[in-house]
This record gives structure tokens, C-alpha cells and sequence, in this order.
């Protein structure tokens, strides 16, 4: 698996400018972190626009789609449900019971405020997904150099995005190996736990070693060169482009005033 | 003034560590010359390609006394990022070249240039030049990680020739790659130097496929020059024992210094009787396919039986389907069509965790596998996961160590060690798991002659034992001296399967899937001789 979370395809997100899609995934945050109140009709709002974002994607085909919404549930269900469990349970000013589990009480304001939070975390997520599934990475780069990052800001950020995959792609290749002498990772938790140590420290190790390999496989490619740099794929953005990602910021910052004097 | 650099006293030392790894180190290259450099592991070739290339000590740090010029500009005195644009470096391992900041092959190679600045339209046309002659035109879409390594070493290899270094530095440049890949990228290289603007400098153990087109040599020892010269001059000289180097057999065949794999006597015994397993099981592939879920189909139809008492050899091209076919075996992948049986067990009704009783498998990169503070823990794990008892453990485990020459570095760190000693480490690894069947992908890359040899022991001494191997190599002299059968696979299918000397002999069928004889028979075919020799004990017998 190449590890990157670009899939490729066709379509109006793949022709927009990255900057574009940027300032999209920006204004959607900017909307997750207005204080829109915390009576459970808002929390259809972050949804709302979630599912147009994926409604959005669907429209790239099925490839693109699929990828958004497997890794939209992979990063999100986990958190989502950690919220659930410590702001149900635990949260100071949960007062209304909703659900009894023995000693253990959910109350309503706990469950509302996770849901507040996990709904801009999906928001969030899906937003910057859809920039990342549908962006070239060297695109990315370009883009953010242009906007004036330095080449090694901007290598460093695609790297941090891509530390997911590639990961992942090297994990596959250790428990290839390690289930090759015979280690488990089914059964019982404490044989899970035991397998712990096998698969994370090369993992571990793995990444260390990577950082310095990588930056050598950098160096040997004049990476750090004072001379300017060019690239090979021309980023196409147009006035109409331009147009929008200023009345985005515009309209983000206005919503955000508002919200703010209306609070 | 003509395009040179000299090496000028040079000795230097990593971080940390006590004692030199370079030693005043004195030498210089002209342009249009080839140099290869050559020792045994741990001697000092990589450091040295490091050094010229700038990364000792600019990136490493460490202590560096003298310098390298560069047509009489100071390697000490350039930055590095300036300094890697006239001297490029291949690493010995492709993976890490890859810069990881573009999606497919063709990009990746252009990455170098964008970053000095090359205008697109020259960008396209230095790529496209590069890719046509090393053969790269197919996997120019490709993302570089779904590649094999050996196709990985070709792209790796073009990244930073597309740059048109004025000096380039390659260290083991041909390790992982398949016959025919090996011909065109040392006809390349040997083009590049003859043009007259460039030098190319290399760090090889396989003299025999590299000395025809290096005139000279430069050997490494501890640390140490112990031979500049042209390179027949150096290998007609009798010390490349003690150097740990191999010579190309006609050359030492010339120079009457040859001696045959099997002398010196490795430093251990080992009998039949020891290594023998109470089990004993045959390998059973029957028309297996199978497709990777992103990629194209991997394996046709392919059909397959090694009993035990069998070396079988699986060769044929980087990305052939060699792994793909050798990773059924002990269930890492499973058939989309077909069947693997282990003796009465179908692997598909197992967890790859209990395959491990029947399959020990030596994998590619060791860094994969490699987790505990200690060589005999490391050794341990898999015995330990098998649930031998302690005594049936530490006997396994002693042996293992014994058999791969690493009992004085049972309690080192394993990533103390040099890449070749952490190879042996998962070798040892597998065999103290006293599995009835092997699986060995390339077990000698990157191997001197003292591991050469000690490998070619262990796996005579395995197959005595009754042990079922499968060997994935690209070294058609390890194929001959070893294998009982040779089986090349090419596109995902089987297209010979025989014994090697039946195999060798088709000058035709090796031709057709890049390949190439053993030297021992090229050198009997020189002599002129009517007996073909396949092995080396066949060639003394055809020289007494």
C-alpha cells in the first residue's frame, strides 16, 4: 500500500486548487468552533454539513468516497466513544439521569456535551479528509509553499499526514514477521498484551531509524538546496477560485462575530 | 583542468564510538574511471561512500581528519546541500532513498531536480531519458513502495543519476537486483565513466560482476587501504582470503589463487544427526493463483513440490512472484484459487501462528522482526512462542547461535550489530524454531565470503538433516552448488522446474527470463573444456 492518504480520481475537488479545498476544510472548522448554544437541534448542524461533505465525495465515485468514510470512522468512533463514556458518566455539571448500569449513571447534560464535542471533532476530521483524499500531495506542498511556507515546513507537514499510512504499511510488515514465529495476537487480552512489545518496538524503533534514513534520502536529493525550486505539476487555480476562498474567509469570520456578540 | 577528486588523509570517526572507522585514507580518481571498492563487512565501504559524499561528518557528525577535493573544492568547506549536487550517493538499501513526498515513480525521480531548480520541460526530458535506460518504462506510474526491491534499487539508482553527479557513489548497487537487471545497470554505469565527465565509484562484494567494467580496485581492511590498484593486480594476490573478499573466478583461475567455497573449513561442526527433526513434511502447491487486492495478479496457476532432503531454488525476476509465491507456504498470504499442503495439513485450515510449527521463514529486512535487547532473546522468541520447554529452548536456541557464528554476540545489542551479523541473527532465529520446512529470501545479500560459505554449509548440513528448504535468489552460483531443484518463476507462472544443471544448460530459457549461468560454467566454457562445470568441486576437477 503506498503510503499515502491521496486516492486518486476525478472531479471538481480534484480540479479545485488546494488552497480552495484548504480554505474549505478551514471555514467548516471555524463553524465547529462557534458556540452555537447546547440544545440538541444545533448538533444537527456539524452533521449536516459532515454528511454534505460526504455526500460530496460521493459524487468522486466510489474509491474516494469509500477511503473518506473508512478513515472518517477509524479516527472518529474510538474518540467519539471515550466522550460518550467519560462526559456521560463523569461531567460536573451532569445533573438529569438518563440510563442506570448499575452503580453507574449517564446523565443528559454529560451526553449532550459529548455529543457537542464529537460532533465538531467529526466535522473536523471529515473536513481535512476530504482535502487529504483528494489532494496530490506534492500539490499540498506546492500550494503551501506558494503561499510563502518554507520547502522543509511544508514537507514536514505532508510527512506528519502521511506518518498514519506509513505506519501502517510497516506494522503490516512486522506482524507478517512476527506471526511467522509464531506469535499470537488473538485470544484471550492478556495474550493480546503480550504481543504488545513485538509489534511496537520495531514499530517504534522502526520510525526512529526512518527519521534519520529519511532525512538522508532528502539530503542526497539536494532537498535543502539555496537554489529556487520548480515543479513538475502545474497547480491550476482560477479568479473565480480566488473569488470564493475570499468570501469563505469572509463569511467564516463574520459568522464567527456574530456568534460571538450574539453569545 | 580535467574532472578528478582526490582523498586526503583521511580518517574518521563516528559519534560515540572508540575507534576509527576510516584510517588515513589517501587516494584520488580521474574522470572516465570506474573504482570499486572492496573488504568484508565492517571493513569501511559504506563509510567511505558516505565520506565522499559528504554525509561523514556533515549529516553523521563524528571526527573527520583531512578532506575530499572535488576538482580542488573542499568537501569540508561546502555545505552538504550544495555538495550532494556534483557527488551523488545510492544507499544500500533502496527503500530509505525513497523521499516519501511523491506518489509514483516517474515524480519521485524528478524530485532531485525540482529541487535544484530545473525547468519542467527539462525535468520531463532528463527523467524520460533516465527511465528509458534503466528499463523503467512500465513502473513510471507506479507508487515506488509497491515495487520490488529490486525495481526499488533501479529507481533508486535513476533519482539521483537524473541529478548527472560529476562523481557517483553506490554502495552495493547491484545487491537486490535479478541478472539481467544487474547487466544493464553496471552496462550503464560503465557508459556514464566512459563519457569522460563523470567518475563512478562503487562499494560491491560481487567482483564477479563488476570487475570487467572497474579497472581499478581500492580494498578495504579494518579501516585501512591495503590495495590500490588495477583490479586484476589486486585479486591476483593471495590475501583476498584473509580480506573476505570473493574474486571473479577466471581471474583467480588465471592467476592460479583460487580456491574452491568449501576451504577454508567454516569455524563449525555440525552433523546430519544433530539437525535432524523427529518430523519430517513435503511442500504440496497445487494450482495456486493469487492477486493482490490493489495490484495486478501475482501468481497463475503455479505448482510447486519440494520433499523433504530438498534444496529447491526459486529464481527469476525482481517482481516475478517469487515472495508472493514463498509467503503461501506458511500462510502470510492466502491462495484466491488452489491449494498448499504441509505434508497432511492444508495451510488454509491453520493461523499462521500455528504454521510456524512447520515454517521457519528468514525474511528480507531484519529491522522487521527485530525487538529484543539481546541476540539470544532474540533468538528465543520464537522457540519461547512455540512453547519448547527451557531445557528443549536453550538447546535450540545454543545451537542456532553455534550454527551462524554468534555465540561471542549471544548478549550484544541486536541493533549494535553490522547489517549482515543482524542478518544472521533472524537465520538463527528460524532455525532455533527447529521447523521441518525453511523458507530463505535471499539469505546471502550483502555477504562476504566468510558468510558466503558458512551459508552454503548450514544449508548442506540442513538438507542432510532430512529439512525441506526453499531458497528465493537471485545467485545463480548458490542455485548451482545447493539446489536440487531450480524453478524459475516468470509473470506469476512456473516456467521451468528441473534440476539446475538441466536448467543452466538452456542458454535460451535463462535468456528469456533474464538470467544468467553460474560463473564456474562461463569459466569452464572459456577454457574451452567439452565437460560443462556447474559446481566448484566439478571446476578443480576439471583443472586437476
Amino acid at each position: 500500500m503506498p503510503p499515502t492518504l491521496f486516492v486518486p480520481g476525478e472531479g471538481l475537488l480534484y480540479r479545485w486548487h488546494p488552497l480552495t479545498k484548504i480554505t474549505l476544510a478551514v471555514a467548516a472548522l471555524v463553524l465547529t468552533l462557534v458556540p452555537w448554544g447546547r440544545r440538541p437541534a444545533w448538533l444537527a448542524i456539524p452533521l449536516a454539513i459532515t454528511v454534505g461533505f460526504g455526500l460530496m465525495m460521493a459524487a468522486h465515485g466510489r474509491g474516494p468516497a469509500l477511503a473518506w468514510a473508512k478513515r472518517l470512522l477509524w479516527l472518529v468512533a474510538p474518540v467519539f466513544l471515550s466522550l460518550i463514556l467519560v462526559h456521560g458518566l463523569f461531567y460536573p455539571g451532569g445533573r438529569t439521569p438518563v440510563w442506570q448500569v448499575g452503580p453507574l449513571t449517564f446523565t443528559q447534560e454529560g451526553l449532550l456535551f459529548a455529543a457537542t464535542v464529537g460532533g465538531r471533532l467529526l466535522l473536523a476530521v471529515g473536513a481535512f479528509m476530504v482535502v487529504l483524499t483528494t489532494t496530490h500531495p506534492a500539490d499540498l506542498t506546492t500550494a503551501l509553499v506558494n503561499i510563502g511556507l518554507s520547502p522543509e515546513g511544508a514537507y514536514l507537514i505532508l510527512a506528519a499526514i502521511h506518518l498514519l499510512p506509513r505506519m501502517q504499511a510497516r506494522a503490516q510488515a512486522i506482524v507478517a514477521a512476527q506471526h511467522a514465529r509464531g506469535l499470537r495476537t488473538d485470544g484471550p487480552p492478556w495474550q493480546r498484551a503480550r504481543a504488545l512489545l513485538p509489534l511496537t518496538i520495531p514499530l517504534v524503533l522502526g520510525a526512529i531509524q526512518d527519521v534519520e534514513e529519511r532525512a538522508m534520502a532528502l539530503e542526497a536529493r539536494a532537498f535543502r538546496s539555496s537554489r529556487p525550486k520548480t515543479s513538475l505539476r502545474v497547480l491550476r487555480d482560477s479568479p473565480a477560485q480566488r473569488a470564493f476562498r475570499r468570501g469563505l474567509l469572509l463569511l467564516s469570520g463574520a459568522v464567527t462575530l456574530l456568534a460571538r456578540l450574539t453569545a | 583542468m580535467p574532472t578528478s577528486y582526490t582523498v586526503h588523509n583521511v580518517t574518521y570517526t563516528y559519534p560515540a564510538a572508540r575507534l576509527p572507522a576510516l584510517r588515513e585514507i589517501t587516494f584520488s580518481q580521474e574522470a572516465g574511471e570506474v573504482l570499486v571498492v572492496a573488504g568484508a563487512n565492517g571493513a569501511g565501504k559504506s563509510t567511505l561512500l558516505a565520506t565522499l559524499a559528504g554525509f561523514a561528518p556533515h549529516f553523521f557528525g563524528g571526527h573527520l581528519e583531512g578532506d575530499v577535493y572535488l576538482n580542488g573544492r573542499s568537501m569540508c568547506h561546502t555545505p552538504l546541500a550544495e555538495w550532494v549536487t556534483s557527488v551523488g550517493l545510492v544507499f544500500a538499501n533502496p527503500f530509505n532513498q525513497i523521499s516519501g513526498a511523491r506518489l509514483t515513480v516517474f515524480e519521485e525521480i524528478a524530485f532531485g531536480l525540482e529541487n535544484i531548480g530545473v525547468p519542467p520541460d527539462e525535468i520531463g526530458r532528463r527523467v524520460n531519458t533516465v527511465i528509458h535506460r534503466l528499463s523503467l518504462t512500465e513502473l513510471a506510474n507506479r507508487s515506488p513502495y509497491t515495487l520490488s526491491g529490486g525495481q526499488q534499487q533501479r529507481v533508486a539508482i535513476a533519482s539521483v543519476l537524473v541529478l548527472e553527479p560529476t562523481l557517483l557513489a553506490l554502495d552495493e548497487p547491484t545487491s537486490q537486483l535479478d541478472p539481467e537487471g544487474k547487466r544493464d545497470v553496471l552496462t550503464m554505469l560503465h557508459q556514464i565513466a566512459e563519457g569522460g565527465h563523470h567518475m563512478v565509484v562503487m562499494a560491491t562484494h560481487d567482483l564477479e560482476a563488476t570487475h570487467r567494467l572497474a579497472a581499478r580496485g581500492l580494498i578495504l581492511h579494518r579501516g585501512y587501504v591495503v590495495g590500490d590498484a588495477p583490479l586484476p593486480m589486486l585479486l591476483a594476490r593471495s590475501e583476498w582470503v584473509q580480506w573476505g573478499i570473493t574474486p571473479p573466478l577466471e581471474i583467480a583461475l588465471a592467476q592460479g589463487t583460487w580456491r574452491p567455497w568449501s576451504a577454508p573449513p567454516p569455524p563449525f561442526e555440525s552433523s546430519a544427526d544433530e539437525l535432524a527433526l523427529p518430523e519430517s513434511l513435503p511442500v504440496h502447491v497445487e494450482r495456486v493463483s493469487y492477486r493482490y487486492p490493489t495490484g495486478p495478479e501475482a501468481l497463475r496457476r503455479v505448482s510447486l513440490r519440494v520433499e523433504p532432503g530438498q534444496i529447491v531454488a526459486l529464481v527469476g525476476r525482481n517482481g516475478a512472484g517469487k515472495t508472493t509465491l514463498s509467503k503461501m507456504l506458511n500462510g502470510l498470504l492466502r491462495p484466491s484459487e488452489g491449494q498448499v499442503r504441509l505434508g497432511p495439513h492444508d495451510v488454509s485450515d491453520y493461523p499462521v501462528a500455528t504454521l510456524a510449527r512447520w515454517v521457519g521463514y528468514v525474511f528480507q529486512n531484519p529491522a522487521d522482526q527485530i525487538f529484543k535487547r539481546t541476540v539470544w532473546d532474540e533468538v528465543a522468541f520464537g522457540p519461547h512462542n512455540l512453547g519448547f520447554s527451557t531445557k528443549r529452548l536453550w538447546r535450540a536456541v545454543e545451537r542456532a547461535l553455534a550454527l551462524c557464528g554468534l555465540e561471542s554476540l549471544a548478549h550484544a545489542h541486536p541493533y549494535d550489530l553490522l547489517p549482515n551479523e543482524r542478518r544472521w541473527v533472524t537465520v538463527a532465529s528460524a532455525l532455533a524454531m527447529e521447523t521441518p520446512i525453511l523458507v530463505l529470501d535471499e539469505p546471502t545479500g550483502g555477504f562476504d565470503r566468510f558468510d558466503y560459505i558458512r551459508m552454503c554449509h548450514l544449508l548442506r548440513s540442513l538438507r542432510a538433516a532430512g529439512r525441506t528448504i526453499l531458497l528465493i535468489t537471485h545467485d545463480m552460483g548458490l542455485v548451482a552448488e545447493l539446489a536440487d531443484r531450480m524453478v524459475i518463476v516468470d509473470s506469476g507462472t512456473v516456467v521451468a522446474d528441473a534440476p539446475p544443471r538441466q536448467v543452466l544448460a538452456d542458454d535460451e530459457l535463462l535468456a528469456k527470463a533474464g538470467l544468467e549461468p553460474p560463473p564456474t560454467v562461463r569459466a569452464s566454457r572459456a577454457m574451452g573444456s567439452s565437460r560443462v562445470a556447474y559446481t566448484e568441486e566439478e571446476l578443480v576437477a576439471l583443472l586437476d
